[in-house]
């Protein structure tokens, strides 16, 4: 006799595969998508404010040459590291580095005060999962100080910072329709 | 066009086919939040690697890989960090079909489904993968993926009382 209970194969034949994302979700993506003649805007547009997406060049190149640096022979302040000794795969201490940074923070810091408190809310949360994980991993770095998977991770999430700063910065560009 | 840059024929594309995309986000996560970031993710690396899609596959077929490998390197790259949020909350709420357990209690059942055994399951189960497919998406043997569906249809049965 057949069991009156349904079957997982009811189950699964009767949940939608279709789930229709919130409304948010597209101009997050669209604020992301880079083609040549949109870029070239937006270089347009940063010339013109001389200030941000200069210092967002200048901390990507500070990224990429700490991501191309061969480690655990070097730093990614680019500093020779003893053999023997752990690479530092701490933030880069170059002033112009720091200063770049700092300056772009600021330029961060105050286009954020400008959205709306849910906007603002989930950049915030984005950043501090970014911090979060900066953290545990510095951590796991301090019980393997020269694990190169852990320092390209760091520097990874270095990197993931510094995006999330210039994806605000290039949105919220004076002139820029807010997506 | 859209392989050519075209943002408004990408945003026709994703008109069309983000409710997949973001469904199978939301069912391998089982989280709301991580299933928005996957959906974004998804398709901004689809924006991409446009040019390298050559049409040998479906293109929502070549979307849905992208999705599913968007899950699997955000679980990989956040393992360190301790994810919060209520387990399925956000899930969809559909008309309960007048049997079985109702939906809701259904998605949240999944969800709470070991890693594993849910993804397994959501590819095999519900998006109609093989599992040769799965096996391959996953990092796995397909018996390894035969095994993790039994599990996953057992422990389903046990939390719904269902019929195994």
């Amino acid at each position: 006799m057949k069991s009156q209970r349904p079957s997982i194969d009811d189950l699964l034949a009767g949940l939608p595969t279709d789930v229709a994302p919130p409304a948010n979700v597209w101009p997050a993506i669209a604020a992301r998508l880079d083609p040549p003649a949109r870029r070239s805007r937006h270089l347009l547009l940063a010339a013109g404010v001389a200030g941000a997406a200069l210092l967002s060049s200048v901390l990507t190149v500070f990224v990429l040459e700490a991501r191309r640096a061969p480690a655990p022979a070097a730093t990614v302040a680019g500093a020779a590291v003893p053999a023997g000794q752990p690479a530092d795969f701490g933030e880069p201490s170059d002033p112009a580095y720091v200063q770049a940074h700092a300056a772009m923070e600021r330029t961060f810091r105050a286009r954020l005060a400008g959205l709306d408190p849910p906007t603002r809310a989930k950049i915030e949360a984005s950043l501090a999962t970014i911090r979060e994980a900066r953290a545990e991993i510095r951590q796991a770095l301090g019980a393997s100080p020269s694990d190169p998977v852990l320092g390209r991770l760091l520097q990874s999430t270095l990197s993931d910072e510094f995006d999330l700063y210039d994806h605000v910065v290039r949105s919220t560009e004076p002139g820029q329709t807010r997506t | 066009m859209a392989v050519r840059g075209d943002v408004p024929a990408f945003e026709e594309l994703y008109r069309r086919y983000a409710p997949r995309v973001h469904g199978l986000c939301l069912r391998l996560t089982g989280q709301r939040e991580a299933a928005e970031d996957c959906t974004q993710e998804a398709f901004v690396a689809a924006w991409r690697a446009l040019s390298r899609f050559e049409q040998r596959s479906r293109f929502s077929t070549w979307l849905q890989s992208i999705a599913v490998r968007t899950v699997l390197a955000r679980r990989r790259g956040l393992r360190l960090v301790h994810e919060v949020g209520e387990p399925a909350d956000g899930l969809p709420e559909v008309a309960d079909p007048g049997h079985g357990p109702p939906p809701l209690d259904a998605e949240r059942a999944i969800a709470n489904l070991p890693e594993g055994a849910r993804h397994v399951l959501v590819l095999v189960g519900l998006y109609g993968y093989s599992h040769a497919e799965a096996a391959e998406l996953l990092g796995l043997a397909e018996g390894t993926t035969k095994a993790q569906l039994h599990r996953a249809r057992m422990l389903l049965a046990e939390a719904l009382d269902l019929e195994h």
